[in-house]
């Protein structure tokens, strides 16, 4: 009986034991209660019990959110500086301060929550959110801080630029420089923006061949990397360092001949027409095939110079280099080609080539169709591609070329339809009513004008 | 305000009246580089400067002028203003067409460039791009020169530059421009022995390079380096002359508030287990709308939420409710449509195979459906049955109920028609708020506004503290072929909250950009705009009830949307016509009030010598002149007098200071004014009379004849009475308010 009585009072002192235990805590079931309140009330109960008894912090986050939702902004700002004096914040805590700073008008106080977020715990969205602030605040350096403590290579391509513009500004060039450095080091627009920056930063301070070692490095890299190469020779051009741009192009000409129609192009847009068609020679000596970006060099130079030496070398090589199967080695020459021949040496140019030239070649362009045709005296083709020529656009020169195709069908009603038609084109309509005015012809180019025979 | 020219020639229309106030601004783009108007720069971050400064603008493709000369209108231009990115294809054709440009009375606008001439080097040097350059006061000589690390600043106007950031040289290679006398520069650069000027201010031209202007940052917003309030002020060569103003009603900012319907099926969280918790649009009606019967509501429902055809059951819930809210008296009836189209520019073409195929492709897996953003699902109904909403299903569909095909007078006229239904029988739906994005098609806007309707939408913007610039808010409207399209003043919940996924608390920051838009210079009314999705969460329900408050504190004067919408079309016909040095006549205003001198610190409203305005109110260095509705063609005669109040008379009759009513007519003779004014309760108003005089106040209802409020006031030592008045609620009231004439007056 007595071990029943012991075994009945020791269940007991258990069981209350467990009830004691595992009782709730207060401050746990004053939170659960609140979650099943209306905001305002939960508001309104916590700011009764603040004062009288310690809140958790987590009651105390939740009292600093809510009155931030009701629009008390000192209270939560209290609250939020509360939990950061007694407790252990968090960056989302700075992070929901600082929003309450901004909401306050204390954009500065703002910011330095933002920051110890950020300092806490680095992020992008941080990071960008605290370098606006700092600008509006007109707080360069503090900006410049925070952008100079980051990776380049983990900033946006935005941030870069600011930072360089920054630096710039407080007259940091060795660190505008380093940047770049770092920067030019990665893939993409931005290592080529980079790179510019760098070759023009050396050549601005008077150290040209500085920079053309920066570029032969880089090409030698990358040697293919067609567009480097490019950025690097426009940018030594327009900085008017054009000897160290020659010996870049040179290496690379020389070591890879497939790149000549990089700077080709760049020294004949950027009005160096010499140089171009002296490195078209280098390149043109040792590229094995040609293909349609090379096709578009050779018209480039021959368009801005008037030298057509490249293309009829670059048309000769093509009529005869076949691979042993007998595939041709080269890409067919483009449409633009031909018309390079037309507007320089005019219709009669086109003889030696005509096995070159296809109906594709007259849809690419159509002028040619019609001086070729009208050299051959066909003035039915020679009409139906002079209307497609008038789809436009032409330039000035083509427009010539045009009215003196045209003319020699004067006196047909080829050349009567032509007169009553619109051509798209502007100037042709302007042209062709100056001839409806004046019966006589203008002084347009008379190269097909001299027919030779069929 | 964009109006868009369509480019069909035509001779120039004659000119109207060789007094008449030029303001009208050519905005001038690249049609071949630009879609439209509404994608210009000018459109996005000029115009709204343009507007509060009274002007409006006409857009002109220039891309094929010399073809095609586009026809001007019959107003005398201001100015032109050009902001290209490159040279135009014809750029010889348009230097020698803006070279000629004379408006219809035969005067030349002053020219502004921003950014890139349009010409080419070839065109500048042209006799015709040397004339244009010229009129610019610059010269510009073939070849770039690059500006880097050590280039300098040489000249900078700080009244012009760094007016929200600091200007910076942008590395880059620059054109050969200079200031050619008469034209200075006002910032210009160095580097290596070359100086260009990026800045030039001539007689009536200005140019100003890419790099002075906004730049953008995609961290926080766009940001003005350019002053252009400042630029535009010694540009256009601007005596006083009546602005045309959109912000100011009897005195006081006007207030209206747009309810969308986003949200509108959408439940609150439940606190307890079982609850069955309010839809938004129930706490709506309870909490906000009916808690402020002193302030007008445009509440546009979707007519797709109220039809359980198409909503499912939940419509069956909501519909009574949009017929108690509709019924309010301080509720003004509106829509916004049947379906809720987000891409307006998906339905300018409808196919209902995209729209099938743009849902298929769209469509999230069902079992990912819990995952969705936050935004989407708020825009869809959670308690609807979730096969009805489209955005539950492809967060990026094209409009939310997409059973049926598209049409577009359903969607339109059809949608009034049915949200009619549910609103008292004399209360037609006069305003249509458009959804999404907000850029609706020609058609659209004429379909609207023959069913009747004004709409409002799309544009506003916002200026808190953390994205203070004036480059993100948006101008009065955009004129399309369709009609006119009338912009938000201010932009809705929605960015300050990131589409409710972000800082839930953030509108209240609306309050910084009211600050902002009011003083110094009042930009915008105070326009409060939000949805029942607003109200969901605790902090955006809190966030609209302090707008709510802080507008029935304030002094502004509560009108409905479509009164500001009138206003907006007013400030596009408006012409001011000089009848003297200070003295004009106003003319073809529709609904537009309010006309405002800046600079007036040492001008007043001459009461005596002008016949139709009411009243006059400063504001900063601004005089708001009252005009009255029922005179189409007041004059306004200003005397060069520093009279505080802003206005001056000699006899007693009371003109009007302020109220928080609109003044609907207005009588007057020497010694009374009788005036009907409509408002929502009680209201302060503010009058002038004579210092020490005695007025009787009474106040009857509209039929003239019954007296609802009578006492005497005494005017101040200054002559102002101020008088409470006990109005209806949205129902007009006469009002007079007299004093006993002495013989003479």
């Amino acid at each position: 009986m007595q071990r029943y009585a012991f075994a009945l009072f020791a269940i007991c002192a258990v069981a209350v034991y467990a009830i004691l235990v595992l009782r709730p805590d207060p401050a746990v079931e004053f939170e659960a209660e609140l979650s099943g309140m209306e905001p305002a009330e939960a508001l309104a109960r916590l700011e009764a019990r603040d004062g009288r008894v310690d809140l958790t912090e987590n009651l105390r986050l939740l009292q600093a959110r809510l009155a931030t939702a009701a629009g008390d902004l000192d209270a939560a700002r209290a609250a939020y500086e509360e939990i950061i004096a007694t407790g252990s914040p968090t960056a989302r805590l700075f992070d929901e301060l600082a929003d309450v700073a901004a909401l306050s008008g204390d954009l500065a106080a703002a910011a330095a929550f933002k920051a110890r977020a950020q300092d806490m715990e680095p992020q992008a969205d941080r990071r960008q959110a605290l370098g606006y602030w700092y600008r509006l605040l007109g707080d360069e350096a503090e900006e410049t801080r925070l952008l100079v403590a980051t990776a380049p290579e983990r900033l946006t391509d935005f941030e870069r630029e600011r930072l360089a513009a920054l630096l710039l500004a407080r007259g940091e060039t060795d660190a505008y420089r380093d940047l770049h450095m770092a920067i030019s080091e990665t893939g993409g627009e931005g290592a080529l923006a980079a790179r510019r920056r760098l070759l023009e930063l050396g050549i601005d301070a008077g150290r040209p061949d500085e920079a053309l070692e920066l570029a032969l490095g880089w090409f030698r890299m990358e040697p293919h990397r067609k567009e480097g190469l490019d950025a690097s020779l426009r940018t030594l051009v327009g900085r008017g360092a054009l000897d160290q741009a020659v010996r870049l192009a040179t290496v690379a000409v020389g070591t890879d001949p497939e790149i000549g129609p990089v700077p080709v192009t760049a020294f004949i847009d950027t009005g160096h027409g010499g140089i171009g068609r002296r490195l078209q020679a280098l390149w043109l000596a040792g590229d094995a095939g040609l293909d349609g970006q090379d096709w578009q060099a050779l018209v480039r130079v021959a368009e801005r110079t008037g030298d057509l030496t490249g293309l009829r070398e670059a048309l000769a090589r093509a009529s005869h280099r076949r691979s042993p199967d007998g595939i041709a080695a080269d890409a067919p020459p483009p449409a633009t080609v031909f018309l390079q021949f037309l507007r320089y040496q005019g219709a009669r140019a086109l003889l030696p080539y005509q096995g070159a030239m296809t109906s594709q070649t007259f849809e690419g362009a159509p002028l040619v169709g019609a001086a070729w045709y009208g050299w051959l005296r066909q003035p039915t083709a020679t009409y139906d591609y002079l209307l497609a020529a008038a789809e436009g656009p032409l330039t000035d020169w083509d427009r010539a070329i045009w009215m003196s195709v045209a003319s020699d069908l004067r006196g047909t009603p080829f050349f009567r339809s032509l007169l009553a038609g619109a051509p798209r084109d502007a100037g042709l309509r302007e042209l062709l009513s100056r001839d409806v005015r004046s019966p006589v012809a203008t002084d347009a180019r008379a190269e097909s004008s001299a027919p030779t025979g069929g | 305000m964009a109006i868009a020219i369509l480019s069909a020639p035509a001779a120039n229309a004659a000119c109207r009246d060789e007094g008449e106030v030029p303001r009208t601004v050519l905005a001038l783009y690249d049609g071949a580089r630009v879609p439209g108007p509404r994608a210009t720069r000018i459109h996005r971050y000029a115009e709204m400067t343009l507007n509060h400064l009274g002007y409006r603008l006409v857009y002109v493709d220039v891309s094929e002028v010399a073809a095609r000369a586009p026809a001007l209108p019959e107003a005398p231009l201001a100015a032109t203003l050009s902001w290209f990115d490159a040279p135009l294809d014809d750029p010889g054709g348009f230097a020698a067409w803006r070279a000629g440009l004379a408006d219809a009375c035969g005067a030349r606008p002053a020219t502004v460039v921003f950014g890139h001439t349009g010409l080419s080097e070839a065109a500048a040097a042209s006799e015709a791009g040397a004339t244009y350059l010229g009129g610019l006061g610059l010269t510009w000589a073939p070849g770039e020169i690059p500006v880097g690390a050590h280039s300098s600043v040489e000249v900078i106007d700080p009244d012009l530059l760094g007016a929200e950031t600091a200007f910076e040289p942008h590395p880059g290679a620059y054109a050969r421009i200079e200031a050619l006398d008469p034209g200075q520069s006002h910032l210009r650069l160095r580097s290596g022995g070359t100086a260009i000027d990026l800045l030039i201010l001539g007689p009536r031209a200005a140019y100003v390079e890419d790099s002075a202007l906004v730049r953008d940052d995609p961290r926080g917003g766009p940001l003005w380096t350019l002053d252009l309030p400042e630029l535009l002020e010694r540009v256009l060569d601007r005596p006083p002359w009546p602005i045309p103003d959109t912000t100011t009603l009897s005195g006081r900012r006007m207030f209206f508030a747009t309810v969308q319907p986003e949200g509108w099926l959408m439940p609150l969280p439940a606190r307890q287990f079982g609850e069955r918790p309010p839809l938004a649009s129930e706490v709506l009606e309870t909490e906000v709308i009916s808690a402020y019967p002193d302030l007008p509501f445009t509440v546009a429902p979707l007519a797709g939420d109220l039809d359980p055809a198409i909503a499912g059951p939940a419509a069956d819930r909501a519909r009574p409710v949009a017929e108690r809210i509709l019924g309010l008296p301080q509720v003004q009836v509106a829509t916004s449509g049947l379906s809720m189209i987000q891409d307006w520019t998906f339905f300018a073409s409808y196919s209902p195979d995209a729209e099938r195929e743009a849902l298929a492709s769209g469509a999230v897996p069902r079992e990912d459906r819990a995952i969705l953003s936050t935004a989407f699902r708020n825009l869809g109904s959670a308690f609807a049955d979730p096969t009805t909403s489209a955005l539950d299903i492809a967060p990026g569909a094209p409009r939310k109920y997409a059973g049926l095909p598209f049409d577009l007078a359903a969607e339109t006229n059809g949608a009034i028609a049915r949200i009619a239904a549910l609103a008292p029988d004399d209360r037609w739906p006069r305003m249509f708020l458009w959804t999404g994005n907000a850029t609706p098609f020609p058609d659209a806007i004429a379909a609207v506004q023959a069913a009747g309707a004004w709409n409002i939408g799309g544009g506003g913007g916002l200026a808190p503290d953390t994205r203070p610039s004036l480059a993100n808010l948006w101008p009065l409207g955009l004129e399309t072929p369709g009609g006119l399209q009338i912009y938000n003043a201010l932009s809705n919940d929605e960015p300050y909250t990131d589409f409710w996924t972000g800082n839930l608390s953030g509108f209240q920051a609306l309050a910084q950009t009211l600050d902002r838009t009011e003083t110094p210079r009042r930009l915008k009314p105070f326009h409060l705009a939000f949805s029942a999705r607003s109200v969901v969460d605790f902090a955006g329900q809190q966030s609209v009830l302090r707008h709510l408050e802080r507008a029935r504190a304030a002094e502004v004067a509560p009108v409905s949307a479509t009164r500001y919408a009138e206003t907006v079309a007013g400030f596009q016909r408006m012409r001011a016509v000089a009848e003297g040095a200070l003295a004009w006549r106003i003319e073809d205003r529709g609904g537009l009030q309010t006309v405002r001198f800046d600079q007036a610190a040492g001008l007043a409203l001459d009461l005596d010598a002008s016949d139709g305005p009411i009243g006059a109110r400063r504001h900063g260095t601004s005089l708001y002149v009252a005009l009255d509705p029922a005179d189409p063609d007041p004059q306004i005669v200003l005397a060069e007098v520093d009279a505080p109040t802003g206005m001056i008379a000699t006899d007693p009759a009371p003109a009007l200071v302020q109220a928080r009513a609109e003044v609907l007519a207005a009588n007057h003779d020497a010694c009374s004014l009788q005036a009907t004014l409509l408002g929502y309760g009680p209201v302060d108003t503010e009058w002038l009379g004579k210092p020490g005089r005695i007025y009787e106040v009474t106040l009857y209802d509209r039929d003239g004849r019954t007296r609802r409020h009578w006492e005497q006031v005494t005017a101040d030592a200054n002559g102002l009475i101020a008088v409470p008045l006990p109005l209806p609620p949205g129902v007009a009231a006469e009002v007079s308010i007299a004093t006993p004439c002495s013989p003479g007056q």
